[in-house]
């Protein structure tokens, strides 16, 4: 029904009987039958237009049931924005069941991710890559792909609210009026305005003129100790670097240049595998990464030693006059590895520095590139603009000594990111906060304006490349909430709608023609920086000298599912399994198994952790691969406020930010159950994950495993998966859960064992558990030929397709979960619980229409997006032709930044799969067990130099 | 006591305490030429089957004829079915003889003894809950420890001739059982 | 023994119903019955409320104790027919006194199995389709799949052993028809006896059945707990996909049923004071079986090792787990509990002991049930992939649901105490008479 309709409207706020009794009262409202009658002739004019009344009024009831629960989804204004533009420009009145793609993006950090957002009836569903802009190429990382049901978060903030009490925004638009009025009077002294990074340059735009019009007023930024891209800075370039050096550094890790890094590698990689130059990766640092595990060459060292380590690398590519400490032998043979490496790559080589380094080894690594004339390998990317904003730790102080008058936090949470806040807060007159959340600063504020998601708003953005990006809506609010840009509008007295402010930042898009061409390719043309000449080499600058390494060094990173604690809230991304601990909902305290021998502890067991004066206590969790003496935790967690879901998981570490002084571990009391996907990890003589040595190598040849032939058909799909490219990033998964309406089942759940991932990512290490070598391996269905699940089932709910597939059949399954035992990868899931159906409607809104919802008692699997095969299937159809190659996509595939899944039709020797099947790395997991699996894997190769390689 | 004249008798029963006697008197009376007769024992006395020249072998016939009719049901249902709806599973052929003969056994047992305790009941009648027998005074003793030997009543049933010959192998008692109850 | 004292016994054992010996015994017995089968309804009740996620079940888990248990009571039920089918075919006139009773633990025992795989569907109001009856979407089971095969036996074997039973009993209800003096106890067994007379002509058809019921039912046992054991060796599942295990199976549930029925045996006849009629020269029977049927699994053990040793590393590292692994317990306590105490009955005079046997019945009844779990969890926890291995504990709910069902067997156990002979009285006194006589 059409938005003026007046049910959802007409109806008193209220719920369960009080809102039965509201549609009573509102039937016998005088002229309601009337709108009815117009609303749906049906009910007037249908069998129960009849004289009996009572009757009729019974039916209309039931029909407003209905007709209301559906108002309570549609009524509330899920409906495209008139004038955003789909991307794939579908018919223009929207025919039901036809999917349209708007180009937008979500930021991270302020970096805008593009991506294209995926509409049906109006209602987003899923998030795919933008393929036209540079910075996604059509991947996106897992933040990316989550973001969707961020925009659906049932806990978000709907109203604004003044002490904590609902009210309306006309009354919240007084009190920024007189605000003003305020500020005007006094030059803006007293006021500060606190965000996170600001990559979008309408909203710098804004505050520039904020600044400009109240010069006392001071800007904010809280970056919790991470880099502010619009600073300007080097931006790597993997793909023209044939040999990277990473020290302390994780370019392939989560973060806002994930996406920008990894398909840089990708490219990087596969044209290794193409015989097109070197990739090698040596990595030294002290906590494995995903970084670490896909190295060619990789050493364990506490953050203390890599400077020691350039030194020694400067050395050893001949950087003269360098003074260089001892090495042990490990680290001499891994700096011998790394210089060759370099200098053989010379011109084509990359040094990474994490920023975490003292700025002199950040110059002596420039000595080094200098000195091998590496500077093809970076662009240099310039300043976003003039503004500099001052760093929030300066803003404590100011707000303790009474400096500050007014504080306005836009999107932010200090109170949760910045230790002490809370207690300067307290002297600040007026306290305002724009949020998606109430909180854990918003319940100090005197004022919570709730902010809209950027999917339903106008935007614009700065991706990781450095070119800007225009953000359109994909739906419109249906909370009462307002755009960033509205908010500081509100403030500024400016009230332009957003798509103008936007339109005005852009003086290029001016003419329609332009904006229009920028909307459907998610791009602003002519936006990309110049290039600017890399950093000149600073001369080397002595090293400070390596602290004792006897103390332990602590290491605090953002988490690498919920990221900063900002994205906490999204149970996605809770129960995403943490790369290389496989540990869902909750952080831990990392450490090394040789600590842990040393300390007697044991996964979970709590321990206080201390740095100087500072401490927090969690549960342990023994990190094969991690440096002996360094302890890694996660920040994010331990939210206080803002989520049912976020609340009480984990523990929070932003107290250990910037701490100084010895770091301690003691054991605390008790201990905590960890909810890990993985309990083993260990892969002693198995091969799950096999390798070659070098380029040129091959795998022995598998014997025949069957008496029958094996399955003829076209198309016959298959999928091939190259561990030498996985870099165990997650996306994929992420991008499984959204297509495929994958349920979430909390810790407890997950502890038992019963996650419902269709996809998952395993990851194993070798060796030496305090030097091992890791892998990573994602393992969807493999759609084996000769499945054993299919044996087993008594019903005939699990068979084989025509093309290849093995089939679930939902409405079939009894759950006798034979197939899940017989099953050699352990791939299949089962609803143990209803799963689904308590949904509230937000999520109901958020899920795949394309996908059945599985009910309680039923087992579901990977189907190879069998929705995106069938939807190609029916096109090929109607234009009576082949499906052609490359036309099917799963879902997996789409996200992968590396490119390292391939899926197609095995049938056709000239398609992409089969060629990665024709090569000599391709195997089957588990070949003993005789399935004959349609999903093979491609060994990793353990060197990075094109014409063999000396590592092992 | 009832008066037998009055009363179409059903036959007449000679009581004996052990089953030797009992499969004695059988063989006298079976040479003597009485065709119907007939024995109530309190289990299966060995040798009286020869005794009163009973040779009936349907039970064997219909377990047999049971046993192959479900064998053969049974794969036929099996490859019927599996043609009926062919479903591609695990790669193996639609007609999988050896999982087929897993249930195809179980049917043969399932027919063979369905068919042989079926005919066991038919051929004798069973149930019945109203039999002249269980008006018979003393023939309950028959569940017990006594034995009885009968002389069925026919068409040319002469109950003198019955009685006299069973007199001659002075059984414990001699009874008549009345064809109609409660006399 | 004499005739004449099992003549008595015989008529003694008919009037048993009528003039129950052993009340109090019964009430108490029966007041424990039927508060686990309470909680039996109860686990149901939550099972059926809140869906098999309120077990231990998991991901590699999938199958736990009611796959466990399942197999446990099939092969308890499956001594009863051997006792009365096998030893009737052998001319083992003393199975008279055990076959009766032996026969209704199988059925009961049966039952209780027959429960568990319904209970065990993610949707039990479903477990129809496993038959191949004529629906809406046009599908039939999947013949090629071992719980298709299961579904046919177990409903086979429940058919057979019932008929098998009843048959047994019309003679006895007959006879008990006949001697009772209350008219509810008459009818009773009266429509149970079909109007059964002992006519000779009968008792000649009647042993046909009986006989050839008793050399079908046989290798119908064979056949059950194979198929039983398919459902695990048709599956690629290192621990699992093994040819010793069929035998295994059946040697392993004969055991663990002989077990049973000494136990059942030794109860009985203190609650009903049957020394008369089971005597120490049953007892002395019974713990030959379980001996023997004992060193069959113990070679079946033996056997799987071997095999194991040979089949390569996985099936290798599946036994190391079993023997070093989380679960060993289960596995050591399968072995000692099973073969230890075992020894005991090499000696005629430990096994002529109620008490003796009674404990090592016990043993055995446990220790099989710990080798279904060795069977079926450390295969599973722990299979292929490192990756996917997780461990798997059993909730309240399954503990619950098990100790219903045992009250569900109790219950209809001493219902068929109380009710009907427990003892097949006229081949007791076919066996006095005839035996006893020659």
């Amino acid at each position: 029904m059409s938005e003026d309709t007046p049910l959802p409207t007409g109806l008193p706020q209220a719920t369960g009987q009080a809102y039965w009794r509201g549609l009573d009262e509102l039937v016998d409202e005088p002229g309601f039958m009337a709108t009815l009658a117009e609303r749906f002739p049906a009910l007037a004019t249908g069998p129960f237009s009849g004289e009996a009344g009572d009757w009729r009024r019974r039916d209309i009831l039931k029909c407003l049931g209905g007709a209301v629960a559906l108002a309570g989804l549609d009524g509330c204004e899920r409906r495209p924005d008139e004038e955003a533009l789909p991307a794939v420009v579908a018919d223009e009145d929207g025919t039901p069941g036809v999917a349209r793609f708007y180009a937008t993006a979500v930021e991270l950090d302020g970096v805008a991710q593009p991506l294209l957002g995926k509409t049906r009836e109006g209602r987003p569903v899923k998030l795919e890559g933008n393929p036209e802009h540079p910075a996604s190429l059509g991947a996106t990382d897992a933040f990316g792909q989550a973001a969707l049901l961020d925009l659906y978060d049932p806990d978000r903030s709907a109203a604004p609210l003044e002490r904590g009490t609902p009210t309306t925004w006309a009354r919240a638009e007084d009190a920024l009026t007189g605000l003003r009025a305020a500020l005007d009077a006094s030059g803006g002294a007293g006021f500060r305005l606190l965000t996170g990074p600001v990559g979008s340059p309408t909203l710098r735009r804004q505050i520039a003129g904020l600044l400009a019009r109240w010069p006392g007023a001071r800007w904010h930024l809280l970056a919790s100790g991470r880099t502010d891209h619009t600073a300007g800075g080097d931006l790597p370039r993997l793909d023209r670097a044939e040999a990277v050096v990473c020290l302390d550094a994780d370019p392939l890790g989560p973060g806002p240049w994930q996406v920008w890094n990894a398909t840089r590698w990708g490219q990087r990689r596969r044209a290794f595998q193409g015989g097109a130059g070197s990739a090698s990766l040596y990595v030294a640092e002290p906590s494995p990464t995903i970084t670490g595990v896909t190295a060619t060459r990789r050493l364990a060292a506490a953050p203390s030693r890599i400077g020691v380590l350039l030194a020694a690398l400067a050395a050893r590519v001949g950087v003269a006059g360098v003074a260089t400490a001892p090495l042990t032998s490990p680290e001499r043979a891994w700096v011998d590895a790394a210089g060759d490496g370099l200098a053989k790559a010379r011109g084509r080589g990359l040094i990474l520095v994490g920023k975490d380094q003292p700025a002199s080894a950040q110059a002596l690594a420039a000595a080094i590139e200098a000195h091998l004339g590496n500077g093809a390998t970076r662009t240099a990317l310039p300043p976003l603009d003039a503004l500099v904003p001052v760093d929030a730790a300066a803003l404590l102080p100011d707000m303790a000594a009474g400096r500050v008058r007014t504080l306005l936090v836009l999107g932010a949470n200090p109170a949760y990111a910045l230790p002490g806040f809370a207690e300067a807060a307290a002297r600040v007159a007026t306290r305002l906060h724009a949020g998606l959340h109430v909180d854990e600063t918003a319940q100090l504020a005197h004022w919570h304006l709730p902010l809209a998601h950027l999917l339903e708003s106008w935007s614009d953005g700065r991706a990781a490349d450095g070119s800007a990006v225009p953000i359109q809506p994909l739906v419109r609010p249906w909370l009462d909430a307002r755009s960033r840009h509205a908010v500081l509008g509100l403030l500024l007295g400016d009230s332009k709608d957003d798509r103008t402010r936007v339109r005005e930042t852009w003086p290029q898009l001016s003419d329609d023609a332009a904006w229009e061409e920028a909307l459907l390719k998610g791009r602003i043309a002519g936006s990309e920086p110049a290039a600017v000449s890399p950093r000149p080499a600073a001369a080397p600058a002595p090293l400070s000298p390596p602290s004792p390494t006897d103390g332990l060094s602590l290491v605090v990173r953002p988490d690498p599912c919920v990221w900063d604690g900002s994205l906490a809230g999204n149970p996605w991304l809770q129960e995403l399994p943490k790369p290389l601990t496989k540990l869902t909902w909750g952080n831990a305290v990392h450490v090394s198994p040789a600590l842990a021998r040393e300390q007697g502890l044991k996964n979970g067991d709590m321990v206080r952790l201390t740095a100087g004066d500072r401490s927090v206590t969690g549960p342990v969790w023994i990190l094969p691969g991690q440096e002996r003496h360094t302890v890694l935790v996660h920040l994010g967690h331990g939210r206080r406020a803002g989520s049912k879901v976020a609340q009480g998981v984990g523990f929070d570490v932003h107290p250990l930010l910037g701490a100084t002084g010895p770091v301690r571990l003691e054991r605390a009391d008790g201990s905590a159950t960890l909810a890990s996907t993985q309990q083993h990890f260990a892969m002693e003589e198995d091969e799950f994950v096999r390798f070659v040595d070098t380029l040129a190598d091959t795998l022995p040849p598998e014997p025949a495993s069957s008496f029958y032939p094996p399955q003829k058909s076209s198309p016959a799909w298959g999928m091939a998966i190259d561990l030498d490219l996985c870099i165990g990033c997650n996306a994929c998964v992420v991008a499984c859960v959204a297509e495929n309406n994958v349920p979430m089942v909390g810790a407890e759940q997950v502890a038992k064992g019963r996650e419902m991932h269709w996809l998952r990512v395993d990851r194993y290490y070798r060796g030496d558990p305090d030097d091992p070598v890791h892998a990573f391996q994602p393992v969807p269905c493999m759609h084996c030929e000769d499945a054993p699940c299919e044996m087993g089932c008594p019903v005939n709910a699990t068979v084989h397709s025509p093309d290849g597939l093995n089939l679930q059949v939902y409405n079939r399954c009894i759950g006798t979960r034979t197939c899940s035992a017989y099953c050699p990868y352990k791939v299949r899931r089962f609803n143990w619980f209803d799963l689904t159906s308590k949904d509230p409607p937000e999520l109901r809104a958020a899920r795949n229409p394309e996908v059945t919802v599985r009910s309680r008692g039923v087992m579901e699997k990977c189907t190879y997006c069998i929705q995106r095969i069938s939807a190609a299937r029916i096109t090929a159809k109607k234009e009576d032709r082949a499906i052609a190659e490359g036309e099917v996509v799963t879902a997996c595939q789409a996200a992968c930044p590396t490119q390292a899944i391939v899926f197609g039709d095995v049938s056709r020797p000239d398609s992409a799969v089969s060629t990665r099947k024709a090569g000599g790395r391709d195997y089957d997991l588990l070949a003993e067990a005789q399935t004959r699996p349609r999903t093979t894997y491609q060994a990793r190769i353990r060197s990075g130099e094109s014409h063999g390689g000396e590592e092992a | 006591m009832t008066d037998p004249a009055r009363h179409e008798p059903f036959a007449l029963l000679a009581e004996f305490d052990d089953p030797e006697r009992l499969v004695a008197a059988a063989h006298a009376l079976k040479e003597q030429g009485w065709a119907r007769l007939d024995a109530f024992t309190p289990f299966p006395v060995k040798g009286l089957d020869e005794a009163l020249g009973f040779a009936d072998d349907r039970v064997a016939k219909a377990t047999f004829v049971g046993g192959v009719v479900g064998a053969v049901t049974a794969f036929a249902m099996q490859a019927g079915l599996s043609l009926d709806y062919p479903l591609w599973t695990g790669g193996r052929p639609l007609i999988a003889v050896p999982s087929f003969l897993m249930i195809t056994f179980e049917l043969t047992v399932l027919g063979a003894v369905l068919a042989g305790i079926g005919t066991l009941l038919v051929t004798s009648r069973l149930p019945r809950f109203n039999h002249p027998a269980f008006d018979a005074e003393r023939l309950d003793l028959s569940r017990d420890d006594r034995y009885f030997l009968a002389i069925l009543a026919g068409p040319t049933f002469d109950r003198d001739e019955a009685g006299k010959a069973l007199a001659a192998l002075n059984p414990r008692s001699i009874t008549q059982v009345p064809k109609e109850p409660g006399a | 023994m004499t005739a004449a004292s099992d003549k008595r016994a015989a008529q003694w054992v008919l009037a048993l119903p009528t003039r129950f010996p052993a009340p109090t015994a019964w009430l108490v017995s029966m007041g424990v019955a039927l508060s686990l089968l309470a909680l039996f309804l109860v686990s149901v009740g939550v099972l059926f409320a809140q869906g098999p996620g309120v077990w231990g079940n998991n991901i590699p888990v999938g199958w736990g104790f009611p796959i466990i248990n399942y197999v446990w009571w099939l092969g308890i039920g499956h001594a009863g027919t051997l006792i009365s089918a096998m030893l009737l075919l052998l001319g083992q006139d003393w199975r008279n006194t055990l076959n009766r009773f032996a026969e209704a633990m199988t059925l009961f025992a049966v039952t209780c199995a027959g429960l568990y795989p319904i209970l065990h569907l993610g949707r039990p109001w479903r477990f129809y389709w496993m038959a191949p009856y004529v629906s809406t979407m046009g599908v039939w089971p999947q013949f090629r799949s071992p719980l298709t095969w299961d579904f046919f036996a177990v409903l086979t074997y429940l058919i057979v052993s019932t008929l098998f039973w009843y048959i047994g009993i019309i003679p006895d209800l007959a006879a008990a028809r006949d001697r009772a003096t209350r008219r509810r106890w008459q009818v009773l067994f009266g429509l149970g006896a079909l109007g059964w007379r002992g006519q000779a002509s009968h008792w000649q058809r009647w042993q046909q059945a009986y006989r050839l019921t008793a050399a079908i039912a046989v290798p119908l046992v064979v056949s059950v707990h194979s198929e039983i054991s398919l459902l695990f060796a048709a599956g690629p599942i290192p621990g699992w996909a093994s040819t010793v295990f069929p035998p295994y199976f059946v040697l392993g549930a004969a055991f663990s049923g002989f077990a049973v029925v000494s136990m059942l045996t030794v109860w009985l006849r203190w609650m009903l004071g049957l020394h008369a009629l089971v005597t120490p020269r049953h007892l002395d029977m019974l713990g030959r079986l379980t001996l023997a049927t004992g060193l069959m699994t113990a070679y079946g053990y033996v056997a799987e090792v071997f095999a194991a040793a040979w089949a390569g590393r996985h099936e290798m590292a599946t036994l190391t787990a079993r023997v070093t692994g989380p679960y060993a317990w289960s596995w050591w306590g399968a072995v000692l509990l099973n073969f230890v105490p075992l020894q005991l009955l090499w000696s005629q005079r430990a096994r002529t002991r109620p008490l003796v046997l009674l404990l090592v019945g016990a043993c055995a009844t446990v220790g099989m049930w710990l080798e279904r779990f060795m069977l079926v969890v450390t295969s599973l926890h722990h299979d292929w992939l490192a990756s996917s291995a997780h461990r798997y504990v059993p909730t309240f709910w399954d503990w619950s649901l098990f100790a219903g069902t045992i009250g569900l067997f109790l219950t209809l156990f001493l219902l068929f105490v109380r009710l009907l002979p427990v003892i097949s009285a006229f081949e007791v006194r076919e066996e006095a008479v005839e035996g006893g006589g020659d």
